[in-house]
């Protein structure tokens, strides 16, 4: 192998293990007339195999990919704590903690309601669900499907949802 | 300087000057503070106009081409200014896939300079001043199909024969059916259709003549052909390739199409300056044909 | 026309229904998020899967109040994209209802961020609007109480004030000026 050649190819012609391959059959390949390349491979055949090396630094920048390093070296500056409980969260998304709470609560009203009309045969009707301590018999709850819920209204569930709250100041 | 003035006026950045973010133009068309919403304000009780719900498929041409980065708002609405001059000097009459048509088109080479054709319509498309449509016929055993643009001027007379629907969107089968099927007589007097009715749907089914085809028609859902007898592997490499999950697929029909909203906008438009032109073109029929230009 | 923002194309979604399942299951897994949406009103999913949701869901709101339940090709449409036929009475009866003259959007997105530690897989919360469930995201506080509004408010009162008092003041002056001149013209006449 000559210092030039530092190609896979190269390489793979020794795996191959045919003795036709070495350069010291050459002197025969010139007195028996024959395809070059039936005379370097025989048999042989090439896989898909890389055809230049990888310089090291396309090896470095695979590997630790300077957009990688940068993204884990700069803070982060897209936090922000959550007005209500406090707890951090990410800039675009809501709070974790206060909607694990908001999830919590939503199961165990969807729970509470009966479970062939919430799952098989949903009411034709707009639902309301209705705690304790709550009138039932008003109004705005007339030809509503109602559906009780054996516990307090929890403080932050306002009653009054389209009222417009107080804004920050 | 008064902000509210000045925030008026559709201010056009330099970089794109011959295009305009639809948002932009949105935001202007909405604005309250733009003369033109002043102005429709004020009139826009003395003239309600809307057009019926078929309109855009007797005019199909006025919608302009739904693909996003293709659409450019104040070009649409030049174009269709166009349109309506065009029509205002030519009759474009109603037609569809199916309608038997004359043209006649000026030909620098032709005797008398002019030449008529006469044939199916196989198919119409395009948006816009680019509208077009291909008329189909055979002369002397021989297929022959043209091309043309609606909006061409040198297209001197358009003139529907019979006016009628078929099955299908397109008529491009016709070009492996036998040829009696595409056949029309050149001096065809124009069937005339009692006023008010609805156009008529030909349900006529096509048998088409043996493999090879143009295209592969059993991997079309045609309504208009006869059954085509192929061998079962056919039907089982269409049924393969066939993409059923389009036909329910609600969001990929409203990117493909402009939406309701914005077509009852256009066709309102379109509506109300049609029945201008068309009184136009009343008085002139009955003052009879004059000189041609 | 639809009241969301929506990407020119659609998100083709190849793990959606499974994977392999390429664009049928794509469909399929719509289908199943729409369904549920319009029975519980309230879903959680990945957010590319359930934004790509909310365009269905809200066409099919959308078709449903244009053109009614006699409408044949309305009735297709929502007999295929709600798997359980009961939802088909709850669609015309009390989501169409619901948000007739309504202005806005018909359903609202919100996003949940991932979870760390785990799968690195951004979720969302997809909800109908006017729904019973308490708000995801909790009413905003009152804070004209707290001590920092208070002090802002009595600082810009005293800036205020202090800016009332300099133009008095100058107004004073204008006029003593313009009293103390009149006097010399009139003495300057007279004499």
């Amino acid at each position: 192998m000559s210092i030039n050649t530092g190609s896979w190819r190269l390489r793979i012609e020794w795996s191959m293990g045919s003795s036709s391959a070495c350069g010291t059959n050459l002197p025969q390949t010139v007195s028996q007339p024959q395809s070059i390349i039936d005379d370097i491979f025989g048999d042989g055949f090439f896989w898909a195999v890389p055809k230049a090396r990888r310089s090291l630094e396309r090896r470095r920048t695979r590997r630790n990919g300077s957009t990688k390093l940068e993204h884990w070296a700069t803070p982060r500056k897209n936090i922000k704590e959550c007005l209500v409980c406090g707890h951090w969260h990410l800039a675009h998304t809501i709070c974790g903690n206060c909607y694990d709470k908001v999830r919590k609560e939503t199961e165990e009203m969807r729970a509470t309601m009966n479970k062939n009309d919430r799952d098989y045969n949903a009411p034709h009707t707009e639902v309301v669900y209705v705690y304790q301590g709550e009138e039932k018999d008003t109004e705005l709850l007339k030809g509503k499907y109602v559906v009780e819920v054996d516990k307090p209204r929890p403080e932050w569930f306002s009653k009054f949802l389209l009222t417009k709250a107080l804004g920050r100041r | 300087m008064n902000f509210s003035l000045f925030c008026s006026a559709l201010v056009v950045p330099c970089r794109f000057s011959n295009t305009l973010a639809t948002k932009l133009v949105e935001r202007h068309r909405k604005s309250k503070l733009a003369s033109h919403t002043r102005e429709e304000a004020e009139t826009k009780d003395t003239t309600v106009l809307t057009a019926p719900r078929d309109y855009k498929f007797v005019y199909p041409e006025f919608l302009p081409d739904p693909t996003w980065w293709k659409r450019d708002r104040i070009r649409e609405k030049l174009e269709r200014e166009d349109m309506m001059r065009r029509r205002s000097v030519i009759e474009i009459p109603e037609f569809y896939v199916g309608t038997v048509m004359a043209v006649e088109s000026s030909d620098k080479y032709a005797p008398g300079k002019k030449n008529r054709f006469v044939g199916i319509c196989i198919q119409r498309g395009g948006h816009g001043l680019r509208a077009g449509f291909t008329l189909r016929n055979v002369i002397d055993g021989q297929g022959v199909e043209v091309q043309y643009d609606l909006y061409n001027p040198t297209i001197i007379r358009l003139e529907v024969l019979k006016l009628e629907k078929r099955l299908d969107d397109e008529l491009l089968y016709l070009r492996d059916a036998p040829q009696e099927y595409s056949t029309v007589p050149f001096d065809m007097e124009p069937v005339v259709l009692p006023p008010g009715i609805a156009v008529p749907i030909n349900t006529m089914k096509v048998k088409l003549g043996p493999r090879p085809w143009h295209e592969r028609w059993e991997r079309q859902e045609l309504k208009g052909v006869e059954d085509l007898g192929l061998p079962e592997r056919f039907y089982k490499r269409a049924a393969e390739v066939a993409k059923p999950w389009q036909k329910h697929d609600l969001m990929r029909d409203y990117r493909l199409a402009i939406n309701e909203d914005e077509t009852e906008e256009i066709m309102t438009d379109v509506y109300g300056k049609m029945q201008g032109i068309e009184t136009q073109q009343k008085l002139r029929r009955r003052q009879g044909p004059g000189p041609a230009k | 026309m639809l009241r969301i923002p929506i990407k020119v194309t659609a998100r083709k979604l190849p793990h959606a229904g499974g994977r392999g399942s390429g664009p049928q299951g794509r469909i399929n897994k719509m289908r199943k998020l729409v369904t549920a949406l319009i029975r519980h009103e309230r879903i959680e999913g990945q957010y590319q899967w359930v934004d790509e949701a909310r365009g269905y869901a809200e066409r099919l709101i959308l078709e449903a109040q244009r053109n009614g339940d006699t409408h044949k090709g309305t009735m297709e449409m929502a007999d295929y994209w709600l798997l359980e036929k009961d939802l088909v009475h709850k669609l015309f009866k009390v989501l169409v209802p619901r948000y007739t003259n309504y202005p806005a959007s018909f359903t609202q997105l919100w996003s949940l961020g991932e979870t760390f530690p785990g799968r690195p897989v951004p979720m969302a919360v997809l909800e109908l609007k006017g729904n019973p469930w308490p708000p995801v995201v909790p009413k905003e506080r009152d804070q004209r109480n707290s001590l920092v509004n208070i002090l802002l408010d009595q600082a810009r009162k005293d800036y205020r004030q202090q800016k009332y008092e300099s133009i008095a003041a100058l107004e004073l002056n204008k006029q003593s000026e313009q009293q103390t001149s009149n006097i010399d013209d009139s003495s300057a006449s007279t004499s």
